[in-house]
């Protein structure tokens, strides 16, 4: 399974600290959901831009899926950063099977944010199509171990 | 017997029509745990849930010698 593990993006990262400076905000309500089959492979590493790569199609699917909004960047728990989005991206009717989603900054010229993987095929057939996030967050970033 | 023919077909067509959906766990292949459902419905929809898991990332604070 190609699209088998989630992670957040390094090089996008980087440039928020380096010298790149990279204005990611993600409290923004702009950066997209984007669901893939499993013939996306994914390089944290050296992934930079979002491209339509293995992206799903169906009927009422848009490329670069759907808007994240009610996005905000809190401390939950104490010592932690934790990123979380109150809209689960939701698609209907559709008819495709979906291993993962990435998010990326659309307006930051689609750098990638993260990889979520689903851990196994899930398959909508003239349904709908519901990605819920968990309670804990879409990424959290523990920073006092 | 025409009268019970049609009693019994009426009977089935209800019993149909009122099949519940099938709620298939998707089982994580990292986890072995439930991830979400894929819901079958009585006229071959079907619908996807998926829950995703919360990427966890923490520092790591090495314990070892000065350099």
């Amino acid at each position: 399974m190609a699209f088998s593990t989630s992670g957040l993006y390094v090089t996008t990262f980087r440039d928020v600290f380096d010298t790149s400076q990279t204005a990611l905000n993600l409290d923004a309500t702009t950066h997209m959901c984007a669901l893939h089959t499993d013939s996306r492979v994914n390089n944290f590493s050296s992934d930079t831009t979002w491209a339509n790569t293995a992206e799903v199609s169906s009927a009422n699917y848009t490329t670069k899926g759907l808007a994240l909004t009610g996005t905000s960047v809190t401390e939950s728990p104490t010592g932690t950063l934790m990123w979380d989005s109150t809209l689960n991206p939701s698609w209907t009717p559709v008819t495709f099977t979906a291993y993962g989603a990435i998010v990326f900054a659309d307006v930051l010229a689609d750098e990638m944010i993260c990889a979520v993987a689903f851990g196994g095929p899930y398959t909508a057939t003239a349904g709908t199509f519901t990605l819920t996030w968990n309670t804990l967050g879409i990424f959290t970033i523990d920073l006092t171990p | 017997m025409a009268t019970k023919w049609q009693e019994k077909g009426v009977g089935f067509a209800l019993k149909v029509g009122s099949k519940p959906a099938n709620r298939k766990p998707v089982i994580d292949d990292r986890t072995g745990k439930t991830g979400g459902y894929e819901i079958e419905h009585w006229d071959d929809h079907q619908d996807a849930e998926v829950f995703a898991k919360t990427i966890a990332a923490s520092l790591v604070v090495h314990e070892g010698d000065d350099k």
